[in-house]
């Protein structure tokens, strides 16, 4: 619309220009003289003078010109009638122009259609379509067709990715039929690397690319949830199914011990912290310690890609953060030559995706004779049918210098429990401008996520009455949930169990937030497409608050009348980088590509929290704090700061041998003084077979390229200050002298300063092929990983200030194997159908431990038996699960092979699987992704407390239980095999089937509706919610896997969705 | 020009590497102890080290015939129940803390040592108590390293270094280094008075008086000190102000700290504002609150076993510190009902037999006496969290009668004085319970029992009585190495230079 009318504009003003803006009436009468004695006499007669080309006026032809009181031009029409010329006034000279130039400066536009296809006469959706050295252009709508207003004269640009580049003279043409034929060699997309992009087909390193068409469809919190099950070696397991609930995310296996093993995330060129920690004041307090996925404070319809970096080739310019993997997600932006308006939106309903069988009422009331007459399934009491809705607004234009994209999305989404959810308001602003015939290029990207997260009180610690889902599991089921004066049933007594639905209701638990990120970068190109410098300023900031209550009505709060929690959080990312690029090709063969940079780094967190108890009134809870007793605050401030200078080189011979060298120095303030320095180097080699000479003739061959790289990276999330010794005061923990309290200077750890990053070296090769015409694509990837120096908190020498002393002294090799294929299956016009496939096989081992000596974790405590239930032992996977052997139960107790503990599974599984479908059908299409791991198993310490057999009364149980107690069992008494569960599982992750609208408004450029189920099954023989679970049994620091305990279970969700594009 | 980029370039180089981050919310060498003021801080930070006493209480506490730790269905099963059998190896974890508690007070203490001899305060006479101070609570946990590892490091400075291996010294090299320190710390540093909750000259006395009474067990039969012990004993009776409280429950009340007679070196504990001691291991109650109070709840552990709770008559004072048999509420008569093991509501009911023949394999929940010292008055006082608020006594006035006693007793069995002073324990605030007539070995242990249950001496004493490797209750006799903890497993891994005790 906005094209149209500049257009009109246009023609109106070229109009004015033969309109005389004065017009004096003449009088000129003469007969049968030539053009020029009527030019001639004129100008005697009126002062009017002819400028004209020679060859364009035919001056001796006869005419006859008849004119009383006409205006001037009526004149000059009469005088050049005939001839193939035009004219123009300006004040009395009389300009005569040739009809060629004046036909060019009066041409009218007329519209052009056209529709474009690819070689099968397929649609090509998005295609743009530009006007050759102008600044107009359209992008072609659902059906492929266009229509543009051109002149006869206009060239037409048609491009999309992946097919070549054509020009159209458009001449006389009105329909324009355009076949784009795919342009292998632009087939393999540019994707983003850590500072600068290259072609996918020069990579040399391992790397994935998924972009937002292949990214899961329904109610997705967070991006790392986009991407689950597309790409080999990458692990996501939610660590449960609570909205904003953290996700694991796992490249290539476990690399750490009690560091961190997450991935790096990179948004649009910035490096996030990924961690929250919290300064939660006492042990009293009896709330979650769920923490939010940060990455959640992205909207996924905002994203445009996520590349994964997965060896160290490709890792390495990521140093100290570099082992664990990198994630890079590049958001939309603006598109040159187009506005688009675009709406899309879903709304989601979730249930429960299965429910842990316990004693129905009735099953109750036969082992307990007497017991109440109510039937209450306490699981249906706690879990809800959760609604959500998603919508999502988009802006975005753009002509040859500047573009932009605004966005704002809402997301609401209720959590199966009550209570719970997540809704999050997301604003986001793009902007690109180019300067200076495009020697600066300044591009800006603001995001600001406002999110508010409904927390439950999940409780996993033992000696307090466990939370929701404790209670729900075990809670007596011929009890009421109210009395019949409407109030919650609670069970007197000093039987440990409290109505969890009331336990659900009244306690809140809200954190409230403000996540920003930013960034402004700026590119200055000395020498246009050869040397640039790039400078890149962000700020990430999020300002957190918590507020908790446990109101003295409630069964928990009751004893000291009321408790709030108010905690404030703020973490804050700055970041400084410059790099400089050279790019250039020398003798067409060489092609030379080097980066070097700067980049300065500082992450503070604060935080601030205060407990109180003993209100007055619980309406105001946690805002009237300073209104309780007994406050006890805490807080802390930490800062660190990462500094470091990278280099690049890439060298690509004839488009057949490519070599990447990487080298990053980082300098991090978490490191110990005789290590602040660090320098992680890598260097890799790539073939591409299938352009030597030989290989031509391979026709089935179209691309064929082996790869291999070694490559050091780092892991610098141990923590801040781990290398010092300092002095904590601690109000909590002082003494008395004389009656007068003095807080103590207590002496924290025992300094190292040698303390440093652990360190993974990592061999690497792969072979990437495409077959059959671009049919088949895939790649084969093994790798070897060594992490050395893993952080371990071993014996302190006594006598020392702590009785355990940090160093790097642990290893661990991580080992395997990935294929990932892409298919295209069928390909016709009106059916279609691709795969993807991919399968990776890891084994992870412990090579090294201090003394190498066993280190016992994975403690489970509550109901059941507590005590370590993993160990960290040398030649065993990281996660092994190991306790007795349980042999069954013989008059009413339990009996194990020997007291002898032995290995019992491990919780990482040997093979993860995803396999995606996608198939259209005229204008429907059918989505289908299913995931899989195998060989790991599950703690299971959820049933290990429900099956008990001392639960009956008062306490429900399963018939495990209930036939135990039976046989005069009492409680569980070790971690055993029998709570160790196979995890293997089938999942149908996601199905989606959407419908293309073909009958629009021409309005409206795409529209399509779509209905997507989520978890719609799983097959697995684990009697828990689900296999996939993490909870955090942290003991000896290190954090446990493949524990479920009480774990807010898995949604299963069916979303409708609708997207416009205008 | 030249020179203006060349500014600029090194303004740049060294802002822009610049990694030297302090920690905002703790201090470190370079921030604390610029004033005089903190170095009260400082000496604070030393004294809650000896909050390890109350695991010493129950760790040592339950190898002797004080204390069990029953496993209790599938509850506590670990490292404690080994305790009470003996049966315990150098891989024991509750040892091995024990071993890293006790050093970290001597750890703690010398880098206060050197904090102090490095800063300018250090000529202050005020700084120079607290440095006598320090080395006392130094001496005092290297007294305990030794009487329960005979064979540890001595190390005297802060330095850590993980390549250089500290020395073993021999149980007499550490005798002799606390005995020379608590030499010179009574008669030459520590002032006749100081502050509550911090130690004076007859504190150091009153430990000197300790080593030396057990210095047949640290260096043999031939070494007594048993004179020494009366002249140390004299000083403190004659010239300082300790006296024995005539109220036996205040001297472990929650109010203790105030007009405090008789506990001479104490672990100062408030509710709110010390460090947490782990009482809820000897607070081994459950289901108590409608006696105690909301907070008073414990972990269901550890009981005294049925020959030494028998040795208390019925009448004595002493035997209300235990928790036994039927429950009721604070009124004393509305019984306190709660489930049982079988599942049976009924009224708690603290049971002295255990039933079952070995209560370390397997007891029921309910079976033992329970210790109630910091409870005796029946009610928690101003317990605001479930810790303690009642200040622990390490070493009291009631003990240097008792050592005199004992050193009389020793050098004469029929002494007189000896005899008096007992009973003046035995029989302190009108105690109703006869006066002993004669003293001999079993009586005076048994009355060191009931005088001091659970106060982390038992050990102590049974070994320098020869009783510690007898059989009790449900436990055989063992071999006399057991006198010695093993040196944990993790310590002679991580250092070569430390051999094993005898017999592990």
């Amino acid at each position: 619309m906005f094209k149209k009318t500049k257009v009109f504009l246009m023609t109106t003003a070229l109009c004015c220009l033969s309109i005389p803006l004065f017009s004096q009436a003449i009088t000129f009468n003469i007969k049968n003289v030539t053009v020029k004695e009527a030019i001639e006499s004129l100008k005697d007669n009126s002062g009017y003078s002819f400028v004209y080309e020679r060859n364009d006026l035919d001056t001796k032809k006869i005419i006859s010109v008849s004119a009383t009181q006409k205006s001037i031009n009526d004149i000059v029409n009469q005088i050049i009638r005939g001839q193939n010329v035009g004219y123009e006034i300006t004040g009395k000279s009389i300009a005569i122009t040739s009809k060629r130039s004046q036909t060019s400066q009066e041409q009218s536009t007329r519209k052009i259609n056209g529709s474009i296809t690819d070689k099968n006469g397929d649609a090509i959706i998005g295609a743009t379509v530009m006007i050759k050295g102008g600044k107009t252009g359209t992008v072609s709508d659902v059906n492929g067709n266009f229509s543009l207003d051109v002149t006869d004269q206009s060239t037409l640009v048609i491009s999309y990715v992946g097919f070549a580049k054509v020009e159209i003279n458009v001449g006389n043409q009105r329909n324009l039929i355009v076949k784009l034929q795919e342009d292998v060699k632009n087939l393999e997309e540019i994707v983003v690397v850590g500072y600068g992009s290259i072609r996918k087909s020069d990579a040399t390193g391992a790397l994935s690319v998924i972009k937002s068409d292949d990214f899961n469809k329904g109610t997705v919190t967070s991006p790392d949830m986009l991407l689950n099950g597309h790409v080999a070696g990458v692990q996501v397991t939610p660590g449960n199914g609570q909205p904003g609930a953290n996700t694991n995310v796992r490249i290539r296996g476990v690399n750490s011990i009690s560091a961190s093993s997450e991935p790096l995330y990179v948004i649009d060129g910035v490096p996030v912290d990924n961690s929250r920690s919290s300064a939660f004041a006492g042990n009293d307090l009896a709330l979650s310690s769920t923490t939010l996925n940060p990455l959640s404070m992205i909207a996924a319809s905002d994203i445009e890609s996520m590349t994964i970096l997965k060896d160290a080739s490709a890792t390495a310019i990521y140093g100290s953060r570099g082992a664990n993997g990198v994630i890079i997600i590049k958001t939309k932006s603006g598109k040159e030559g187009t506005t688009s308006i675009s709406y899309s939106g879903s709304t989601g309903m979730s249930t429960v995706s299965k429910e842990i069988e316990v004693l129905t009422a009735d099953q109750y009331r036969s082992f307990v004779p007497g017991s109440g007459t109510a039937t209450t399934n306490w699981q249906d009491a706690i879990f809800r049918t959760a609604m959500t809705q998603n919508h999502n607004i988009m802006f975005s234009s753009g002509n040859n210098t500047t573009s932009y994209r605004a966005s704002l999305s809402a997301s609401l989404q209720d959590g199966i429990i009550l209570n719970t959810g997540l809704d999050r308001y997301t604003g986001r602003f793009n902007l690109n401008h180019k300067m200076f015939d495009e020697r600066l290029i300044i591009s800006m990207n603001v995001n600001n996520t406002n999110y508010k997260f409904n927390n439950f009180l999940e409780q996993q610690t033992s000696g307090a009455d466990g939370g929701v889902i404790d209670n729900a599991l075990k809670a007596d089921p011929t009890q009421p949930i109210y009395n019949t004066d409407g109030t919650f049933k609670e069970i007197a007594g000093s039987i440990s169990v409290r109505n969890p639905v009331a336990l659900a209701k009244q306690i809140s638990d809200i954190t409230d937030g403000d996540r920003l990120i930013a960034n402004v970068d700026a590119t200055l190109f000395f020498i246009p497409k050869v040397l640039s410098f790039k400078t890149n300023i962000s700020y990430d900031a999020d300002n957190v608050i918590r507020k908790a209550y446990e109101p003295s009505a409630s069964s928990i709060g009751k004893t000291v009348n009321g408790r709030a929690l108010l905690e404030n959080n703020r973490y804050t990312n700055r970041l400084v980088e410059t790099y400089l690029t050279y790019n250039n090709t020398f003798n067409t063969k060489h092609v030379l590509n080097i980066v070097g940079g700067y980049s300065w780094q500082e992450f503070n967190n604060y935080n601030q929290s205060t407990i109180a108890t003993g209100f007055v009134s619980d309406n105001l809870g946690a805002d009237n704090i300073g209104g309780g007793i007994n406050q006890v605050t805490q807080n802390n401030h930490e800062v660190n700061r990462l500094i470091s200078f990278y280099g690049r080189a890439n060298y690509n011979y004839d488009n057949k041998y490519l070599l990447t060298a990487t080298v990053r120095e980082d300098g991090s303030s978490r490191f110990g003084a005789n290590n602040r320095w660090a320098t992680f180097p890598s260097a890799a080699l790539a073939w591409k077979l299938s352009e030597e000479g030989f290989m031509k003739d391979m026709t089935n061959i179209n691309e064929l390229k082996l790869r291999v790289g070694y490559g050091v990276t780092g892991n610098q999330e141990i923590g801040n200050f781990k290398y010092s010794s300092t002095y904590a005061i601690n109000s909590s923990a002082g003494t008395y002298f004389g009656g007068t309290f003095y807080s103590p200077y207590n002496i924290t750890g025992i300094a190292n300063p040698n303390l440093k990053w652990e360190q993974t070296s990592q061999f690497a090769a792969g072979v990437d092929f495409v077959l059959f015409n671009n049919m088949l694509k895939g790649s084969v990837d093994y790798y070897s990983k060594n992490t050395t120096n893993l952080l371990l908190a071993i014996d302190a020498i006594q006598p020392a200030v702590s009785s355990i002393y940090l160093d790097n002294i642990g290893a661990m090799t991580n080992k395997g194997v990935e294929l990932t294929l892409d298919a295209e299956v069928v390909n016709t016009s009106n059916f279609k159908w691709n795969t993807n496939f991919n399968i990776s096989y890891n084994q992870n081992k412990i090579t090294q431990l201090y003394n190498n000596k066993d280190i016992n974790y994975g403690v489970v405590s509550g109901a059941g038996a507590s005590g370590n239930t993993q160990i960290l032992r040398v030649g065993e996977s990281f996660g092994t699960f190991y306790g007795q052997q349980f042999t069954g139960i013989v008059n009413g107790a339990e009996t194990f092979a020997s007291t002898k503990l032995t290995v019992l599974g491990k919780a990482l599984p040997d093979y993860i699987i995803g396999f995606t479908n996608n198939f259209s059908f005229h204008h429907f299409d059918l989505s289908v992704v299913l995931r899989s791991a195998l060989g790991a198993s599950v703690y299971n310490n959820t049933r290990a407390e429900i099956s008990q057999g001392n639960r009956l009364p008062g306490q429900n149980t399963n018939l495990e239980g209930a036939q135990f107690h039976a046989a005069g069992g009492g409680g569980i008494t070790y971690p055993s095999s029998r709570w160790v569960e196979n995890a293997d599982f089938l999942r149908l992750d996601n199905m989606t089937l959407g419908y293309n609208f073909r009958i629009i408004p021409t309005v409206i450029k795409s529209a399509r509706l779509y209905v997507t189920a989520q978890n719609l099954f799983v097959l697995a023989g684990y009697k828990g919610y689900d296999p996939e679970v993490n909870n955090v049994a942290g003991s000896n620091g290190i954090k446990s896997i493949g524990i479920d305990y009480n774990t807010y279970p898995q949604a299963r969700t069916y979303s409708l969705g609708l997207n416009i594009n205008f | 020009m030249k020179k203006i980029a060349l500014i600029l370039v090194a303004v740049a180089l060294t802002c822009c590497t610049d990694l030297q981050i302090a920690p905002n919310s703790q201090l470190t060498d370079q921030s604390a102890f610029k004033t005089k003021g903190e170095f009260l801080n400082g000496l604070a930070g030393v004294y809650t080290t000896i909050a390890y006493w109350s695991e010493v209480v129950y760790k040592p506490g339950s190898s002797t015939d004080e204390m069990v730790f029953p496993a209790r269905g599938g509850d506590w099963k670990g490292d404690l129940q080994p305790m009470y059998l003996h049966t315990w190896t150098s891989a024991n974890g509750e040892i091995a803390g024990v071993y890293s508690g006790l050093s970290k007070i001597i750890a703690v203490s010398n880098t206060f040592i050197d904090v102090i001899d490095a800063s300018s305060f250090n000529t202050d006479p005020d700084i120079k108590v607290m440095r006598g101070e320090t080395r006392f609570l130094r001496a005092f946990g290297y007294f305990l390293m030794m009487d329960y590892f005979g064979n540890v490091p001595l190390v005297t400075t802060s330095a850590y270094d993980p390549k250089v291996l500290p020395k073993q010294a021999t149980r007499a090299d550490i005798y002799n280094f606390v005995k020379t320190e608590l030499i010179d710390l009574s008669t030459n540093v520590l002032p006749k008075t100081n502050s509550y909750g911090r130690v004076d000259k007859f504190a150091a006395e009153a430990l000197l008086a300790k080593l030396y009474l057990n210095s047949q067990v640290y260096l043999g039969a031939a070494n007594t000190n048993l004179a020494d012990i009366v002249t140390l004993t004299s000083d403190i009776m004659t010239n300082s102000s300790y006296s024995l409280d005539p109220d036996f429950k205040h001297v472990f009340a929650w109010n203790n700290d105030i007009g405090n007679k008789e506990n001479i070196f104490t672990m100062v504990c408030d509710s709110r504002n010390t460090a947490a001691v782990n009482i809820s291991y000897l607070f081994s109650i459950t289901d108590l609150s409608a006696k105690y109070g909301s907070f008073a709840s414990g972990w269901d552990g550890c009981a005294t076993l049925p020959t030494f709770y028998k040795s208390f008559e019925a009448t004595d004072i002493r035997t209300k510190q235990w928790i036994a048999g039927p429950q009721f509420a604070a009124d004393g008569v509305t019984p306190i009902i709660a489930t049982d093991d079988q599942g049976v509501s009924r009224q708690l009911d603290y049971v002295v037999n255990f039933k079952s023949a070995q209560p370390v394999l397997n007891a029921d929940h309910w079976d033992g006496v329970r210790g109630g010292k910091y409870l005796m008055d029946g009610v928690g006082g101003t317990m605001v969290t479930s810790s303690l608020n009642n200040d622990m006594p390490i070493l009291r006035f009631a003990d240097v009668l008792m050592m005199r006693a004992e050193a009389l007793y020793r050098q004469n069995p029929a002494s007189t004085e000896a005899l008096s002073l007992v009973n003046q324990v035995r029989q302190r605030g009108g105690n109703p319970v006869a006066k002993f007539t004669t003293l001999n070995d079993a009586n005076f242990l048994a009355e060191r029992g009931r005088e001091f249950a659970w106060e982390g001496w038992r050990r102590n004493d049974q070994i320098r009585f020869g009783t510690y490797n007898d059989a009790t209750d449900y436990k055989a006799a063992s071999d006399a190495f057991h006198n010695l903890f093993p040196i944990p497993q993790p310590q002679i891994q991580s250092n070569p230079n430390l051999k094993q005790n005898t017999g592990y």
